[in-house]
């Protein structure tokens, strides 16, 4: 059993609740089985033997959003969503999983995007043939959140860079991953990695966090190295680079503003500092922090893919990010991706826009 | 009646609660089950561990509105249900176990903040609320309850006024009981009744004292003003060191008599010392270490915090400011494991109060009284909420190697409890100071009270006739 190898962590988990206020599925339905702790004791039933997976623990497990957030407030370290992770492929191995996971597997596997159902078209950018500078959208921008890519090409190009995109872009395996189909992902990515490889680029260059998070880390768990030739860098990574080289000059910002950090960049790649440095840089004292940010944010349900087996009422979790926006008085919130956009819009009261596209707006 | 979850009387009940509430909102599910049959009281952990059969819940519901958990009490009634109100489930005693079966109650969803009125700096809220979110919404304007207790984060506001909960500036700002203005709360049989306004009056008795502290048995309370606070400019810390305990409870004492008002008092004995206060903050010292703390405006806090350290210098060390600090920061930290005790050990916290004159020897018979008769019982402690007539030992025992047979297990546990609560009674302490009684130490509430507790039982006859709120707890028994 994989659960096995965090025997430990569930075994400090199973009675602790010491992260109750912090976890987004559980203040989602409220119900003790989707705090971290229920998760804890279902998976130790298993783990000790007393139970086998009942429909509801396997719901319960895939509830988790896997956003860190119990880790993060967790004095004594223990990274909970690695067990639910592990769980996950055990759950998968005896062909157990919801059967919204096997979906999303299917559109995958059949159209390269996790849309169930929907018939989705890959967003047209140009872009040039042989350049150093790759941009990798991953399937939430290539399918739907199409403004982002346009907006990193804009920022690319006012950067005075040349940059290529993959045809037919595979899915980087992550999210297939953390729905626990271990080897489905890994062959994905390998897919993506020889794309990427045969193109021999000097810089991948990424605004989807799930997908940084899945080449700079995942991939090395899968024994693909992109090697010291081959850099990674999100966009505000790149945007932080290019405005210190001077290549992209970019208007001064006015109105207060804040930063909605992301789990999977930020508490997983900790890569926290760029977007703020960036923030700090076009918008001075007008770049205002809310109570909880960096590794302590509140959790944005990036990797929210259903709850119960149906739709995540994404409003739920953005409303609290929401509050503490207005109460730092922001009129615009920036985020780091395109599903917590989605989530922030409908409970925030100004502007919400991801990161590129906020810095689209300030292009001289 | 017949819960038998095959039997179409299960269904007809589901169906009703569902009525009520909504689908979403009651789970017959056996994760929940599972999860909702463990709280923070050991014995639950020890069943859980060791494989013993579940002690759960028929149905767990999710009410909305005090409208809603009036309907519920009235249909529990119908069919003489028990109900449990369910907050964090971070009681220690047990309190929140479904123990007879029937509903667990869990009130979660009823986290409203009703109303900040900086005017009387007061807030209303629903008391399902966890203690951390009533505190985040609170510090956007500057303000506190100040009750900060190490369960702020998976406790809620219900559950402290149900279990009579002390925060870490009890000293200075009270418990959470003395921080209730006025309250809602829906009858055993359905009713929903308000207390008076405000609660300093001469109209009879104050009815917020029938339901704080009665742990779910006697309503449930659903929206409650209390006091805040502005948050202080300043907050300071200072620790010492005493060659023994009793030096530092004369210091604290003296702390409390010469008119200053520490938010914090905590003093270690020498065991918990040499133990956890090493492990958790790294202060590898012998004898017993105590941390008080000073806080408001700055000038008036300088003058304190002088007046203080000249109070507490007496037979003591200086260990610094920084020490103190470290105290604060790393507070937390004790609850969480590894720092936290864990299966297999067994262990509890015995929390009680005594006078200044009783305190000490409360103490001591109750260290003298596990190691006489339990040789593999550690006993730790240290005083952490102080008041002017005396102060709250939070006494734990440990034993490392509990029984492996889950039902020696419990033997050994309850016994221990007897004699270690027996030796504070003994010596003018009580069962309790903070985390309440529930099926813990429900059977020597009769001990304890003696002829007074016929009040409470008469009590409980006349606002819940058919024992359906939380059975088995507070010693109140079953139908
Ligand atoms: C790590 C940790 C540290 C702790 N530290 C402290 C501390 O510093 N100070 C402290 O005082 N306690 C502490 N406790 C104990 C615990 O937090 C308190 O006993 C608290 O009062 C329990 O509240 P809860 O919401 O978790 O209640 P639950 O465990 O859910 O319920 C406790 C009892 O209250 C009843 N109840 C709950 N809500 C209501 C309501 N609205 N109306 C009527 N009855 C209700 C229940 O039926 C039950 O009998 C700690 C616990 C943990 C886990
Ligand atoms: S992650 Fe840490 S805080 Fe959360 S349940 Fe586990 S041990 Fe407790
Ligand atoms: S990873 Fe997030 S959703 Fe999952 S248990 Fe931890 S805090 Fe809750």
């Amino acid at each position: 059993m994989e659960i096995e190898k965090t025997r430990q962590i569930i075994k400090s988990c199973r009675y602790c609740l010491m992260c109750k206020h912090v976890c987004p599925s559980g203040s989602y339905s409220y119900f003790e089985s989707d705090y971290p702790r229920g998760r804890a004791l279902i998976m130790d039933r298993v783990l000790e033997g007393k139970n086998d997976y009942t429909k509801d623990m396997i719901d319960a497990l895939y509830n988790c959003f896997l956003c860190d957030s119990c880790h993060a407030s967790c004095e004594g370290d223990w990274e909970l969503p690695q067990a639910v992770r592990q769980a996950r492929y055990d759950i998968v191995a005896r062909d157990l999983e919801p059967q919204r996971a096997k979906e999303i597997k299917e559109s995958l596997q059949n159209t390269g995007h996790p849309f169930v159902g929907e018939t989705l078209d890959p967003v047209r950018i140009s872009s040039q043939k042989e350049c150093d500078l790759l941009y990798v959208m991953g399937p939430y921008i290539r399918f739907k959140q199409h403004d982002i890519a346009k907006a990193a090409k804009s920022i690319i190009e006012a950067s005075g860079d040349c940059f290529s995109i993959l045809e037919d872009e595979p899915d980087c395996g992550a999210v297939l991953d953390m729905l626990g189909y271990r080897k489905e992902a890994e062959n994905k990515g390998r897919a993506l990695f020889n794309k990427i490889g045969h193109r021999k680029p000097k810089r991948i260059l990424v605004s989807d966090p799930l997908l940084y998070y899945c080449i700079s880390s995942l991939f090395k768990d899968w024994g693909l190295d992109t090697g010291k030739d081959m850099a990674i860098e999100h966009i505000s990574g790149y945007v932080l680079r290019n405005l210190k080289a001077g290549r992209l000059d970019l208007k001064k910002f006015d109105e207060r503003v804040t930063l909605v950090d992301s789990e999977y960049l930020c508490r997983f790649c900790d890569y926290c500092l760029e977007p703020r440095e960036v923030l700090k840089e076009v918008c001075g004292k007008n770049f205002v922090e809310m109570r909880h940010r960096k590794k302590q944010m509140i959790a944005t349900g990036e990797a929210a893919f259903f709850f119960n087996g149906g739709k995540v009422e994404g409003s739920l979790l953005g409303k609290r990010i929401a509050q503490e926006a207005e109460a730092v008085r922001a009129g615009t919130a920036v985020t780091l991706s395109g599903t917590a956009k989605e989530n922030l819009s409908s409970s925030f009261s100004g502007k919400v826009l991801e990161f590129g596209e906020f810095i689209r707006e300030l292009i001289q | 009646m017949n819960l038998n979850r095959k039997s179409f009387m299960f269904d007809m009940v589901l169906f009703e609660l569902q009525d009520i509430v909504g689908r979403g909102n009651v789970s017959v599910k056996e994760a929940d089950k599972l999860a909702y049959s463990v709280d923070y009281y050991w014995i639950s952990e020890l069943w859980h561990d060791r494989s013993g059969p579940l002690t759960t819940a028929d149905f767990i519901v999710q009410p909305q509105s005090s409208q809603q958990i009036s309907k519920i009490m009235v249909l529990a009634n119908e069919y003489k249900l028990p109900v449990t109100v369910w907050g964090g489930g971070g009681g220690s005693q047990g309190g929140a176990l479904a123990v007879f079966g029937g509903i667990i109650m869990d009130v979660k969803k009823m986290n409203r903040v009703i109303e900040i009125d900086k005017v009387s700096m007061t807030v209303e809220a629903e008391t399902g609320i966890l203690m951390q979110n009533l505190e985040w919404e609170l510090e956007k304007h500057g303000l506190s309850t100040m009750h900060i207790p190490a369960s702020i984060f998976c406790s809620t506001l219900g559950g402290f006024l149900a279990h009579r909960g002390t925060g870490v500036l009890s000293t200075k700002y009270g418990k959470m009981e003395d921080m209730v203005v006025s309250m809602e709360v829906v009858l055993p049989t359905g009713e929903i009744i308000e207390s008076l306004p405000v609660n300093k009056t001469a109209s009879g008795p104050d009815l917020n004292w029938i339901f704080i502290g009665s742990e779910g048995t006697l309503g449930v309370i659903t929206k409650v003003k209390v006091t805040v606070k502005k948050m202080p400019q300043v907050r300071k810390f200072q620790a010492f060191l005493y060659k023994d305990l009793a030096r530092g409870l004369e210091a604290g004492k003296n702390l409390m008599h010469e008119g200053i008002k520490p938010s914090v008092i905590r003093l270690y004995d020498a065991e918990e010392t040499k133990s956890l206060v090493k492990r958790v903050m790294g202060v590898d010292r012998e004898g017993a270490y105590l941390v008080y703390g000073v806080e408001g405006y700055e000038d008036v806090v300088e003058l304190e915090a002088k007046h203080a350290y000249k109070i507490a210098s007496k037979g003591g060390e200086d260990l610094g400011t920084e020490t103190g600090k470290l105290w604060w920061d790393t507070r937390y930290k004790f609850f969480y494991p590894p720092y936290y005790f864990s299966m297999p050990q067994a262990f509890g916290t015995c929390d009680t109060v005594a006078t200044y004159a009783n305190i000490e020897s409360v103490y001591w018979n109750m260290k003298n009284s596990v190691a006489e008769k339990f040789p593999q019982a550690r006993f730790i402690g240290h005083f952490s909420h102080w008041f002017d007539w005396g102060a709250m030992l939070y006494a734990r025992f440990i034993i490392d190697n509990p029984p492996s047979d889950k039902h020696q297990a419990v033997s050994l546990y309850n016994d221990v409890w007897n004699t270690v609560i027996r030796a504070a009674l003994k010596e003018g302490g009580v069962l309790n100071e903070h985390h309440g009684i529930g099926l813990k130490l429900g059977r020597l509430m009769k001990e304890q009270y003696g002829p007074s507790f016929k009040i409470i039982k008469d009590l409980k006859k006349m606002l819940d006739p058919n024992h359906i709120m939380n059975p088995g707890k507070m010693g109140l028994g079953v139908r």
